[in-house]
């Protein structure tokens, strides 16, 4: 019934007309405020070469209340679980209006440049990097490898 | 004069932040946790502010520039009377700790004032840009060789958005707004960027000077993301729409920008727009802002054009509702009620057995509730008093901002004079001819709404005492009069008084008021204080003859006392 804020659309369309690298997202024709997302796994980490597909949901209550925002492919990493659910402050009590869906993505982007260990969502990963890094990070390019591969 | 004039002691600039975010954040706890500290000191020297203070007055600015108190609507003094908003509504400003002001001071300022304000800050920068620009032929020529494509490669790499490996643009923004707090004359890099650009000078239509480009980015809202409308600016200096700083202000208490910690609704309700920003808008994009003002009154017009929805508890025509308004989305729909020339909203019971807000389920059936008036509270909170007018049905619902809106159409008693038939053909008529007056309830009842033998004995709430269902004997019996019903239900009351059963003395003591005498109205009061399940109560919400809800108070009343006595 409530026609889409302005803001949206001035960010949807900045989104496809000037995506940030390695990042594309774009919104679903029947709802305009469901966007597929892509996100290419930043080089020299071990998700390097991949391409990640996410969901992004823009609540009623957005820019007020964060986007809600899911790994579709699935990865190795310990700050996302097997669900996609992402442990990032910015998603959560962190936010602020003035923050968007393009910083929200350059985060989640850089994220996969830096995983976090020792603020984890999915504990066995979690667990596993601390141990034994070398492991988790061949793990981490298997499923890359096996998972975003972009099919 | 800038509107930077609250005063607050100066906070050591924090040094070394890294660009990862979690560093960042700690940067800025620390950096709240100071601020913290100074929030109680604050206080402004200029006399038409509510946070004034002679002694800032006397610290910060010591010239003879004088400041009149012209904005007599905007300020008002703690504790102040009510004020009937244009919309009709009793409104009570939010309490305030400090003392009232009424004097015309003298406000002296120093030459060298240093500007804090960030916005005003930004611009002062394109301004000195501008200037530094030599007004060469050379800067002529190159200019005119360059495309308009080049400008905009240009204007875009200010905005430093970083690689996959790199930091987000958001942390550099972040940081950016971090240096510009520890050094408000801005010497960041984005500055370089511009000061590089301005070398070129201006070609085309005024619209394409990226001066003017670089201006309008710079008045732009972080929030909604245009044009800054009616500027605010807060003790940290950034500004917002004051709209979007409110409905900020509704879910957080830190700036959008900066995530300090901001004074409360209550402040900035009393503080007055940033009118060297005003000014500059309202010179440099002065159809553009008139165009905004037009299209927010659209806005705000189309988010009328449904009812607004408040879906939270069983409110009946005649019989007051008071509210505490502490939601996010219903602070905001309230704002723009009492704004509104309509201050009415629709409040509808959740339906049974939904649990998250926002997805929430409603009742088809509600009623509409008129405000007549509003405690703030400091916070942004409100005690909202309404009063309910007529009765709904809910044909089709959306979602603005968060609350829930619909398209209703209004349920009216039948007429007196076809109450009375009905009560006289009820009457007249025997026990064998019920079937034909079933009939003629199912008429009565709002089409859609529940049938003539609802399903009783509904899950209780919080102590309320479940219904048997409705036995056959009593919907055949329909040889009483309308009195009659009343006077069942008042000697109930009676009873129940000399009894003073507690939660009677305490529905009554509280705001139903005195027991009507007319019998729509008696009916939604009976129900109010009766101990039943109150999705048990909404269903005289469909039923649109006086008599027939008697009738149904009374199956309740009937089976209370079968079950107590
Ligand atoms: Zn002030
Ligand atoms: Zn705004
Ligand atoms: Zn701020």
């Amino acid at each position: 019934m409530a026609a889409l804020p302005k803001r949206i659309l001035k960010e949807t369309e900045r989104l496809m007309s000037d995506a940030p690298p390695g990042i594309s997202a774009a919104p679903n024709n029947d709802n305009l405020r469901h966007f597929d997302v892509t996100v290419a796994g930043p080089d020299q980490s071990p998700y390097e070469g991949g391409v990640f597909k996410l969901e992004l949901f823009l609540p009623d209550e957005y820019p007020m209340n964060p986007p809600k925002v899911r790994f579709l492919t699935r990865i190795y990493h310990p700050n996302i679980d097997k669900l996609g659910r992402i442990c990032l402050d910015i998603l959560k009590d962190k936010w602020s209006p003035a923050l968007q869906i393009r910083t929200v993505l350059l985060s989640i982007q850089a994220l996969l440049g830096a995983p976090n260990p020792d603020d984890p969502l999915a504990n066995d990963v979690a667990q596993n990097w601390k141990e034994d890094e070398k492991a988790a990070i061949a793990q981490a390019k298997e499923w890359t490898r096996l998972y975003a591969n972009g099919e | 004069m800038s509107s930077s004039h609250i005063h607050f002691p100066a906070v050591p600039p924090l040094e070394s932040i890294s660009d990862l975010p979690h560093e960042i954040y700690a940067a800025q706890q620390r950096q709240h946790q100071q601020r913290l500290n100074h929030w109680s000191s604050v206080m402004c020297p200029i006399p038409t502010c509510k946070r004034y203070s002679p002694i800032a007055a006397d610290t910060i600015l010591r010239s003879d520039v004088s400041v009149r108190s012209d904005d007599s609507n905007r300020s008002r003094s703690s504790g102040s009377p009510a004020e009937t908003l244009a919309s009709g509504v009793l409104y009570y400003p939010p309490p305030s700790a400090l003392p009232a002001y009424t004097a015309e001071i003298p406000i002296r300022m120093e030459p060298n004032t240093l500007l804090l304000d960030i916005t005003v800050d930004k611009i002062l920068n394109l301004v000195k840009t501008e200037l530094k620009t030599p007004f060469s032929e050379d800067a002529y020529d190159r200019s005119s060789h360059r495309s308009h494509a080049e400008y905009e490669d240009d204007s875009d790499d200010s905005e430093a958005e970083a690689g996959p490996s790199g930091s987000a643009a958001m942390h550099t923004s972040l940081s950016r707004d971090m240096s510009n707090l520890g050094q408000p004359s801005g010497t960041s890099s984005s500055h370089r960027n511009k000061r590089q650009r301005g070398a070129l000078r201006p070609v085309g239509s005024p619209d394409e000077w990226p001066f003017r480009r670089d201006l309008q980015s710079v008045i732009e809202c972080d929030v909604c993301a245009m044009m800054l409308f009616d500027p605010v600016t807060t003790p940290c200096q950034h500004s917002f729409c004051y709209k979007c700083l409110s409905r900020s202000l509704d879910h957080s208490n830190r700036c959008p920008v900066c995530r300090q910690d901001l004074p409360g609704f209550a402040f900035f309700q009393d503080h007055s727009v940033n009118r060297v920003l005003l000014a500059v808008i309202k010179t440099v994009f002065k159809d553009a802002y008139a165009e905004r003002q037009l299209a927010i009154e659209r806005e705000e017009r189309d988010a009328l054009l449904d009812t607004p929805i408040f879906v939270c508890t069983l409110a009946f025509p005649g019989m007051p509702t008071i509210l505490h308004v502490f939601e996010p989305r219903y602070r905001l729909m309230i704002r723009r009620c009492i704004e509104s020339s309509s201050p009415r909203f629709g409040m509808v019971l959740p339906s049974h057995g939904t649990g998250q807000p926002g997805t929430q389920g409603v009742m088809e059936y509600g009623t509409m509730l008129e405000i007549q008036s509003v405690q703030m509270l400091p916070d942004g909170r409100s005690m909202v008093e309404t009063v309910g007018s007529y009765r709904f049905k809910l044909l089709e619902k959306g979602n603005l901002d968060g609350y829930t809106v619909g398209r209703i159409e209004r349920i009216d008693d039948i007429t007196p004079a076809e109450e009375l038939a009905l009560e006289q053909s009820s009457l007249a008529s025997s026990s064998e001819d019920h079937t034909a007056l079933g009939l003629a309830t199912d008429a009565i009842l709002d089409a859609g709404g529940p049938t003539t033998t609802p399903a009783f004995g509904l899950a209780s709430s919080g102590g309320a005492i479940p219904m048997p269902p409705l036995t056959q004997s009593a919907i055949d019996d329909e040889t009483r009069s309308t009195e009659e019903y009343m006077t069942i239900c008042r000697s109930f009351i009676d009873q129940l008084r000399s009894g003073s059963a507690p939660w009677l003395l305490q529905r009554l003591n509280n705001t139903y008021g005195t027991m009507p005498t007319d019998p729509s109205e008696f009916s939604y009061w009976m129900a109010l204080v009766m101990p039943i399940d109150e999705y048990e109560k909404a269903k005289l919400l469909p039923i649109r003859s006086p008599r027939l809800r008697l009738k149904l108070i009374v199956h309740w009343v009937e089976s209370l006392r079968s079950s107590w006595w």
